[in-house]
C-alpha cells in the first residue's frame, strides 16, 4: 500500500517532470517463456508487483551490439542485447541497486548508476546466436570491457552475471 | 714562478668547472632515476591491473562453484530417482549448469594457465568425457532419461572426486601464481624504492651543489661588488680625467676629474661622441680616421702605446695640452676604450719657461765667452805693445825718477796682464778646453825651484817660507805647468793673507794610496768655515782687510780647482780664523809612461819662471808681423839678444823672403790680413825652398788647444803667446836652435865632434884638424866674395862648394854644411840669383862657425897653432 502510494507519487513526478518516453508505459503481457523477472522498486509492472519479460519483449526494447573480449571466452565476441540503461528507463528506475540472481542462485548487486548509455547490456545473442543455459544463456550481463578500461575490473567482472533470471530493485 | 701561477690558475679553472661536472652528473642521475621509476611504476601499474583483471579469488570461486553445481546435479538426480513423477526438468537444468561450468573451465581465458598443467588437462578430459557421454540422454526423451538416471548418478558420484581434485589443484596453482605475482610486484616496488632513494639522494646532492654554487656566487658577487666600489672610488678620486668610450666613440664613463678638466658635466658627456667633446677640430679628422681604421683592421696607433702628448679641447673651446694614455678592454664581448687624460698645461708652461731660461742662460754664457775672448785678445795686443816698449825703455838711459815711473808702469801692466790671463784661463777652463800635457817630474825639485823663485816676494811681506819635501815621491806624472800654477797660486794667496808669519810648502805620499799631497800652510788670518766652499767658486773674494789690499780677480782658487780636478785630483782647505790656513792638493801619482812628452807646446800662460837663459849663438831670424809696434818690440828684443832680424810686413812678404834666403828661425804672427801665419807656414813647408825645414815659431794672442793642434799640423814648431817677454822669446829661440826638424844632427855640433876627436886623436890633433878646416873654409868664403867667383863655371863652383860641405859635415858644422849643400844645388840647377842670396847667408854662417871654431881651438892646447896644410891657402886660380 505504502509502496503503491510512493509509486504513484513517483509516477506522477515522472509524468509531470520528465514528460517523455520515461512516462510509464504499460508493459505488454509476455507471450513466450519468461526469461527475466524484475521485482522491487519499479514503476511499471505487468504481473503483480513484478515486471516479467519474454525474449520478444526484451528484443522490443531495442537491440545494442558490442564487439568485445571477455575473461570467460576465447577471442573477441559479439554480444547483442538490451541495454540496462534502457531497461531501467522503461521500468522507471533511476537510483538504488539491482540484486541480480542467476539460475544457480548466484547473486550479485549492481548499482543502478552502472546503467548508463554505452554501459552494460543484458545480452541474449552471442555472435548472433541465442545463448542456451549451457552457453551462459539465456541472459548474460555484459559490460563493453574493451571499449571502456574502467570495466576491466574485478568488481565489474563479478557483476557480469550470466544465466541471469531475476533482478530485484532496492532503493539503497 | 710563472709556471706556478699557471698551475694555480688551471687548478682554479678546474675547481670552477667541478660543480658544473657534478651538477651535470647529478642531473643525468636524476633523469635516469626518473626514467627508471617511471618504467617500474608502469610495470607495477600493469601488474596491479593484471591482478585486478585476473583475480584468482573469482576464478577459484568458479572452480569450487563447478563442484557445487555437480553436487546440485547429484541432488537433483537423487530426488528424481525417488520421486513418483521424477522432476526431469530440474535434472536437465542442473546438467546444463554443470555443462556451462565445464565449458567455462575448458574455454575461459581465466583458466588458460591452469589448463596447461597436465593434471588439470587430465581432469578436464574426464569432465568433458562425462558431458559427452550423458548429453544425449539428457537431450533424449524423458523415459530414456529416467532409465539413464542411475547411470548418471553413478558417474556424477564418480566425477565429484575429480571435480574436487580439480578445485584443489586450482587453489594450489593460483596460490603459487599469486605468490609469484606478489613477489614480482614486491620486487618491482623494492626497485622503485631503491630508485626513489637514489633519486632523492641525487636531488639532495643537486640541491647541495646548487646551494654551494649559490653561496659562492653570492660571495663572488660581493667581492666583485667590493672591487667595483673600490674601482669606482679610485676613478672618482683620480686626478686624471678618465673617459671610457665604446667602439663607436660614445662616452660611457666620465669621472669627476674629467668634469674639472674639460668642463662638461657627467650628464652632458655620457652618450656623446668623444671626438665632438674633447678632440680639437683640427685633429678630429685624424681621430675619426684612426677610429675607423681600428674598427676596420684592428690596427692600433695610440692604444696601449703609453703616454702620448697631444692637444684637447675644453667646453669653452680653449685648446690645451694633455697627456693621454689609451687602453682597450673587452667587457661581455664588447670592446671599450679607456682614456686617461692629464691636463699638463702648467707643466708645459713651466717647461717652456725652463727652456726659455736655459736659452737665455746659454746665450748669456755665449756672450760672456765671446766677450772674454775678444777682450783678452783685444787687451793683450796693446798690452804686448806696452810691456815690450817698457822693457826697451828700461834699457835706455833714464833718470832715477823715470826708472821709478817705468817700474810702476811695468808693475801695473804686468798685473793687468795677469788679470787678463786669469780671465782667459778661467773661460777656457770653463769651456772644458784644458789640454793637459802630462809628464814625469820630480815634485821636490819643482817645489824647491818654485819656493826659490817666490822667496823674494814673500820676504817683502815679512814672511818666511820653508819647503819640506823629505817624504815626497821621486816621480809623479802631472802637467807640470798646471801644477806649478796651482801651487804658485796657493803660495801667492798665503803670502797675501799673512804678515810677518811663516809659509810652509810640503809634499808627501799619502799612505796606502797612489796619491801625492801638496800642502801650503800659512800662519795668516785664516778663513771662516762657512767660506771654505765658497772660496773655490768663481769671482769670489773675501772681504778682509788684507784682501782689499791684495787685489785679485777672485779666480785663482777657482782656476786651481779646475786644474786639479782635470788632473784627477782634489783640492781643499782646513782653516780657522786667526789660526792660519792649510790648503791641500791631492793628485794621483800616475803611471810611468811617456817620459819624453813635450812639456811646453802651449804652456806660456804660466808666469815666467826665472830660470836663467843661456846665451845663444847669433841667429838669422825672419820676423813676419803685420803690427808695427809688435814688430818693433820683437825686433828690438831679438837684436838686443844679438840676433840678425829680417822683417816682413805680412804673410806674403814673409813667404817671399823665406823663398829667397835661408834663416835659422822664422817668427810668424798668426793673425795677419790676406795670408795668415798658418797658411804662410804651409806654403813655406810645402815649397822646396831654403827654409823648407827651418823652425817656425808662431806668435799669437790666443792659443786654444785646437788652435795649437792646427798650428802644429801646418808645420809650426812652437808657439809663443803675446805679449812677448825677453825670457820667453829667448827660450823659444833656444828650443828652435835644438829642434829636431832644423837639424837632425843637432847633437853633432862642432863642439861635440871636437870632443869626440879630442878623445880619439888627442886634443892637439883635434885642434889641428879644426884649424885646417877653418883655413879651408876661409879660403872658399874669400874666393866666393872675390870678383872672379862670378866668372867661374857653375860646375867648378858647385864642386868647390861640395868639397867644403863634406868637410863641414865631418866636423859637425851643420849650418855651414846645410847652406853649402843648398848653394851646391843652386849652382847645379843654374839658380844663380838664389845662389847669390845664399852667398850672403854663407858669409854670415861662416862668421858664426868660425867664432865657434876659434873658441874651441883656444880651449884646446895650441902648441901648434899653424894650419895643417899650407896648400889650403887661398888660391888665386
Amino acid at each position: 500500500m505504502f509502496a503503491m502510494i510512493r509509486n504513484i507519487v513517483a509516477a506522477t513526478a515522472v509524468a509531470v517532470f520528465a514528460a517523455g518516453p520515461v512516462a510509464a508505459e504499460a508493459l505488454p503481457v509476455p507471450t513466450g517463456e519468461i526469461v527475466l523477472t524484475v521485482t522491487g522498486d519499479i514503476q511499471v509492472t505487468n504481473q503483480g508487483d513484478s515486471a516479467v519479460f519474454d525474449a520478444e519483449m526484451l528484443k522490443a526494447l531495442g537491440e545494442v551490439t558490442y564487439q568485445t573480449s571477455t575473461p570467460w571466452t576465447d577471442g573477441v565476441q559479439s554480444f547483442t542485447g538490451v541495454s540496462l540503461h534502457r531497461l531501467m528507463e522503461v521500468l522507471g528506475v533511476a537510483e538504488g541497486s539491482l540484486k541480480a540472481t542467476a539460475i544457480n542462485d548466484y547473486a550479485i548487486d549492481i548499482p543502478v548508476s552502472d546503467a548508463v548509455e554505452n554501459g552494460p547490456i543484458l545480452a541474449y545473442l552471442q555472435n548472433g546466436q541465442p545463448m542456451s543455459v549451457r552457453e551462459k544463456g539465456p541472459l548474460w550481463v555484459v559490460y563493453p570491457y574493451d571499449l571502456n578500461k574502467d570495466y576491466q575490473a574485478e568488481v565489474i567482472f563479478s557483476r557480469s552475471i550470466w544465466q541471469l533470471v531475476r533482478l530485484d530493485v532496492t532503493d539503497d | 714562478m710563472a709556471l706556478g701561477i699557471k698551475q694555480d690558475r688551471s687548478r682554479r679553472r678546474r675547481m670552477r668547472a667541478l660543480p658544473t661536472v657534478v651538477l651535470s652528473a647529478a642531473l643525468v642521475g636524476i633523469v635516469l632515476c626518473v626514467l627508471s621509476i617511471t618504467f617500474l611504476a608502469n610495470t607495477v601499474q600493469r601488474e596491479v591491473e593484471a591482478l585486478a583483471v585476473a583475480n584468482s579469488d573469482t576464478t577459484q570461486w568458479s572452480l569450487v562453484q563447478s563442484e557445487v553445481e555437480l553436487l546440485a546435479l547429484q541432488v537433483a538426480i537423487h530426488d528424481a530417482e525417488h520421486q513418483l513423477v521424477p522432476n526431469l526438468a530440474e535434472v536437465r537444468r542442473r546438467f546444463d549448469i554443470v555443462y556451462s561450468r565445464i565449458r567455462l573451465i575448458a574455454e575461459s581465458n581465466q583458466f588458460a594457465n591452469l589448463r596447461n598443467s597436465p593434471e588439470a588437462a587430465e581432469s578436464l578430459a574426464l569432465l568433458s568425457a562425462f558431458l559427452d557421454r550423458h548429453t544425449p540422454s539428457i537431450d533424449g526423451p524423458d523415459d530414456a532419461l529416467v532409465a539413464h538416471l542411475p547411470d548418471l548418478s553413478r558417474d556424477v558420484e564418480a566425477l565429484r572426486a575429480t571435480g574436487r581434485d580439480f578445485s584443489l589443484l586450482g587453489v594450489r596453482f593460483y596460490a603459487a601464481d599469486s605468490d609469484a605475482k606478489r613477489e614480482s610486484v614486491a620486487r618491482t616496488l623494492a626497485s622503485i624504492g631503491y630508485f626513489t632513494l637514489a633519486l632523492v639522494l641525487a636531488l639532495l646532492g643537486g640541491i647541495a651543489i646548487l646551494m654551494a654554487m649559490f653561496r659562492r656566487s653570492i660571495r663572488s658577487e660581493r667581492v666583485a661588488g667590493d672591487a667595483r666600489n673600490r674601482l669606482e672610488e679610485v676613478i672618482a678620486t683620480s686626478l686624471d680625467g678618465i673617459i671610457a668610450t665604446d667602439i663607436d666613440g660614445r662616452v660611457i664613463e666620465y669621472n669627476g676629474a674629467a668634469e674639472r678638466v674639460f668642463g662638461y658635466a657627467r650628464a652632458e658627456a655620457i652618450g656623446q661622441d668623444m671626438a665632438d667633446l674633447v678632440v680639437p677640430e683640427h685633429m678630429r679628422a685624424a681621430h675619426n680616421a684612426g677610429m675607423k681604421r681600428y674598427r676596420k683592421t684592428g690596427e692600433r696607433h695610440v692604444v696601449g702605446k703609453g703616454l702620448i702628448r697631444m692637444e684637447a679641447r675644453r667646453k669653452d673651446g680653449t685648446i690645451f695640452p694633455v697627456e693621454l694614455s689609451l687602453s682597450s678592454a673587452t667587457f661581455g664581448g664588447r670592446e671599450i676604450f679607456v682614456s686617461f687624460l692629464r691636463d699638463i698645461s702648467d707643466r708645459v708652461a713651466s717647461e717652456q719657461e725652463l727652456i726659455l731660461a736655459r736659452d737665455r742662460a746659454v746665450a748669456g754664457e755665449l756672450a760672456k765667452a765671446q766677450l772674454l775672448a775678444v777682450m783678452s785678445h783685444e787687451m793683450r795686443t796693446p798690452l804686448n805693445g806696452i810691456l815690450g816698449t817698457i822693457e826697451l825703455l828700461q834699457d835706455s838711459t833714464l833718470s832715477a825718477k823715470q826708472e821709478r815711473f817705468i817700474a810702476a808702469m811695468k808693475t801695473s801692466a804686468s798685473l793687468l796682464l795677469h788679470h787678463v790671463n786669469g780671465v782667459l784661463s778661467m773661460s777656457r777652463a770653463e769651456a772644458g778646453q784644458l789640454d793637459l800635457q802630462e809628464t814625469e817630474i820630480d815634485p821636490a825639485g819643482l817645489l824647491q825651484e818654485l819656493v826659490e823663485s817666490q822667496r823674494h816676494m814673500i820676504e817683502a811681506n815679512g814672511n818666511q817660507i820653508k819647503c819640506n819635501t823629505s817624504s815626497a815621491p821621486d816621480q809623479i806624472l802631472v802637467d807640470p805647468l798646471r801644477l806649478r800654477q796651482v801651487i804658485l797660486n796657493l803660495v801667492g794667496n798665503a803670502n797675501k793673507f799673512t804678515r810677518h808669519g811663516e809659509i810652509l810648502v810640503e809634499c808627501d805620499t799619502i799612505a796606502d794610496s797612489q796619491q801625492v799631497e801638496f800642502r801650503v800652510i800659512d800662519t795668516g788670518i785664516g778663513i771662516a768655515e762657512s767660506d771654505h766652499e765658497r772660496i773655490f767658486d768663481e769671482f769670489q773674494t773675501l772681504d778682509t782687510s788684507y784682501s782689499r789690499q791684495a787685489a785679485g780677480t777672485g779666480l785663482g782658487l777657482a782656476i786651481s780647482r779646475r786644474f786639479v780636478e782635470a788632473m784627477g785630483g782634489e783640492i781643499g782647505v782646513d782653516s780657522e780664523p786667526g789660526e792660519g790656513s792649510l790648503f791641500w792638493v791631492r793628485l794621483p801619482i800616475g803611471s810611468h809612461v811617456q817620459p819624453d812628452l813635450k812639456d811646453d807646446a802651449a804652456g806660456t800662460l804660466t808666469p815666467a819662471p826665472s830660470d836663467p837663459v843661456t846665451p845663444l849663438q847669433p841667429m838669422r831670424v825672419l820676423l813676419v808681423e803685420d803690427n808695427q809696434i809688435n814688430r818693433l818690440v820683437a825686433r828690438e828684443m831679438l837684436q838686443k839678444a844679438g840676433h840678425q832680424v829680417i822683417e816682413a810686413h805680412d804673410g806674403r812678404e814673409g813667404v817671399h823672403l823665406a823663398n829667397m834666403q835661408a834663416f835659422d828661425v822664422i817668427l810668424m804672427d798668426v793673425s795677419m790680413p790676406e795670408l795668415d801665419g798658418v797658411a804662410a807656414t804651409r806654403i813655406v813647408r810645402g815649397t822646396e825652398g831654403p827654409n823648407h825645414a827651418t823652425p817656425i815659431i808662431a806668435l799669437t794672442a790666443h792659443a786654444l788647444p785646437e788652435d795649437t793642434r792646427r798650428f802644429l799640423a801646418a808645420g809650426i814648431n812652437d808657439i809663443l803667446l803675446k805679449p812677448l817677454s825677453m825670457s820667453t822669446l829667448q827660450r823659444a829661440l833656444a828650443r828652435a836652435n835644438h829642434a829636431p826638424p832644423v837639424a837632425d844632427t843637432a847633437s853633432s855640433s862642432i863642439s861635440t865632434v871636437f870632443a869626440d876627436l879630442s878623445e880619439q886623436l888627442g886634443p892637439a890633433k883635434a885642434a889641428q884638424l879644426l884649424t885646417a878646416f877653418r883655413t879651408e873654409a876661409e879660403a872658399l868664403v874669400n874666393r866666393t866674395t872675390s870678383a872672379s867667383w862670378a866668372a867661374e863655371p857653375d860646375v867648378a863652383r858647385a864642386q868647390a862648394v861640395h868639397k867644403l860641405a863634406g868637410s863641414a859635415s865631418v866636423l859637425g858644422a851643420t849650418h855651414l854644411r846645410t847652406c853649402l849643400q843648398a848653394l851646391e844645388d843652386n849652382y847645379r840647377s843654374g839658380q844663380t840669383t838664389a845662389a847669390e842670396t845664399r852667398l850672403l847667408d854663407l858669409a854670415q854662417i861662416w862668421a858664426a862657425t868660425r867664432k865657434e871654431i876659434e873658441r874651441l881651438a883656444r880651449v884646446a892646447p895650441s902648441d901648434q897653432g899653424r894650419p895643417i896644410s899650407d896648400s889650403a891657402a887661398p888660391s888665386a886660380n
